[in-house]
């Protein structure tokens, strides 16, 4: 049977407003499910009220849930207020040619949509699904960056301070980009690694993906490479008796922009490869090793790069000469497993030393 | 002799505490309560903290989101009310600096006047005790001190 609406007269909010016109705006800046919009912004019609939030899975939670008195009454008054302060930012921005202030505005008229707020807050901030989070959209990164800063950024400033990362490798960082890393699905674990991790040999032994997310504004990604690094700086150096860095990893001349940054082995070629992956194999007893992970924005394209020696890599010298910009790093560990000679045989890395408590006089 | 052990024998039968145990006997009155408040005391003391605090208020993800945009769009309310006050307090301010600028180059006399100090002067003495309406007789020319 069909029914009638009884409130089809009731005035439809979202078709009302700078925020519901997309001729010119992004489509990542409206909600694509029509079930979730209708309950937001019409939420006092019966018909919707019976059905309940189509955000609650089960169909009993949703016929036992009842919203707050008044929040949609109140809810419409304050999307019109918010709605107009938004319009004002948009009609400063037309005649507005400075791009530091536009991307400002751009923001502010924005950051308040409740569409946006619902898109940001219930989807995956990682995966890039233009469609929904589009990190092209001034917006988004603002949003991007208050969520990274309040807790990831802090959470690996922790980790690399504590495992001493900072100054093993270089002095000091102040992460601008946020680096996550993971590996491939095939080793078993399929996610992103937390800073300071302990992996198993299996985990990393083949190519891991590094994504790189700027947040700044106004970025030139045609001009704009990028250098990553690897470096282990625990490898035991037994003649003169302290450790020794080497790279386990390198690239350069990366290209990414704001959404398609996940660099993997599809996004470089052999020229841009500095040190081919040669996945962390401690030998028996050496303890963790960490591997850390360094993000550079480049001056310049790294011309001809000279072949590296990857034994006695330093970090430091690498970047004075190559005039790079620290701005990103993250940081996992390693230590020996039983299953370390099969991936050196895997790689054809000579077999590794077993070091024992009692040091021979003999090397 | 004899009678000075006697009496001291029954001295210490005196002071031997009469002790009898019995169980369940009140040893401490309840405050004069009535038993029906005393059992309400006894229940809510017996149900644990959880669950005399109200409940948690729940909310779906959509009216999270509508909760969230209400609150912003009352700090912006209130926002634009104290930018606005603030704003009319600071003209208020600039015109009383510009007139007061003018009345020194008209005339340095009254500017001193105006600008005279008044530290330690909690209430002037001149002025009138303010009331809702003013009195029918407002001020007693011929007043006379009694003696």
């Amino acid at each position: 049977m069909l029914r009638r609406g009884l409130h089809s007269s009731a005035k439809c909010l979202e078709k009302t407003g700078v925020w519901s016109d997309f001729s010119k705006r992004s489509k990542s800046l409206g909600l694509a499910s029509e079930s979730i919009k209708k309950y937001i912004f019409q939420g006092d019609s019966d018909d919707v009220r019976r059905r309940g939030p189509p955000s609650l899975k089960r169909r009993m939670n949703r016929l036992k849930y009842t919203s707050p008195e008044h929040i949609d009454e109140m809810f419409r008054l304050s999307y019109e207020f918010m709605s107009k302060r938004a319009e004002e930012k948009y009609s400063q921005l037309e005649n507005e040619t400075d791009a530091k202030v536009r991307a400002k505005l751009e923001t502010e008229a924005e950051l308040h949509n409740p569409e946006v707020q619902y898109n940001f807050q219930y989807h995956d901030k990682l995966e890039n699904d233009t469609r929904v989070i589009d990190y092209a959209v001034p917006v988004y990164r603002r949003l991007g960056l208050k969520h990274w800063e309040s807790y990831e950024k802090m959470l690996l400033m922790q980790r690399l301070e504590t495992l001493s990362v900072i100054p093993d490798t270089l002095p000091t960082l102040q992460p601008r980009v946020q680096v996550n890393l993971r590996f491939p699905f095939s080793t078993g674990v399929n996610k992103w690694v937390e800073p300071g991790e302990i992996l198993s040999s299996n985990t990393t032994s083949m190519v891991p993906t590094i994504k790189i997310q700027e947040y700044e504004n106004g970025i030139d990604f045609e001009k704009q490479k990028y250098t990553v690094v690897i470096v282990n700086p625990d490898e035991p150096d037994v003649l003169n008796d302290t450790f020794k860095t080497t790279l386990a990893f390198g690239l350069t001349n990366l290209k990414i922009d704001y959404n398609d940054n996940v660099v993997d082995p599809r996004k470089y070629n052999e020229s841009q490869i500095l040190a081919d992956y040669i996945p962390p194999v401690p030998e028996k007893n050496v303890g963790k090793q960490r591997f850390s992970v360094w993000v550079f924005r480049q001056n310049g394209d790294l011309e001809s790069p000279e072949p590296v020696d990857r034994e006695n890599f330093d970090i430091r010298e690498f970047v004075r000469s190559h005039n790079l910009d620290p701005v990103g790093a993250h940081v996992w560990r390693s230590e020996w497993d039983s299953n370390v000679a099969n991936i050196r045989e895997k790689y054809g890395l000579p077999e590794g030393r077993v070091f024992h408590r009692v040091r021979r006089s003999v090397v | 002799m004899l009678a000075s052990a006697a009496s001291r024998k029954n001295a210490l039968k005196v002071v031997q505490p009469s002790l009898n145990f019995v169980r369940g006997k009140r040893t401490k009155s309840k405050g004069g309560l009535n038993p029906q408040a005393q059992r309400i005391i006894t229940q809510l003391s017996v149900m644990s903290a959880s669950r005399k605090q109200p409940k948690l208020l729940k909310l779906s993800r959509e009216d999270l989101i509508k909760h969230d945009m209400i609150q912003a769009c009352w700090a912006q309310y209130q926002r634009e009310l104290r930018e606005k006050r603030t704003n009319l307090l600071k003209l208020q301010y600039e015109n009383i600096e510009e007139a007061m600028n003018l009345l020194e180059q008209v005339d340095p006399e009254l500017y001193e006047m105006a600008n005279a100090e008044e530290s330690g002067k909690r209430v002037p003495l001149e002025l009138r005790v303010p009331t809702q309406y003013p009195p029918n007789n407002v001020w007693y020319y011929d007043y006379k001190k009694k003696d």
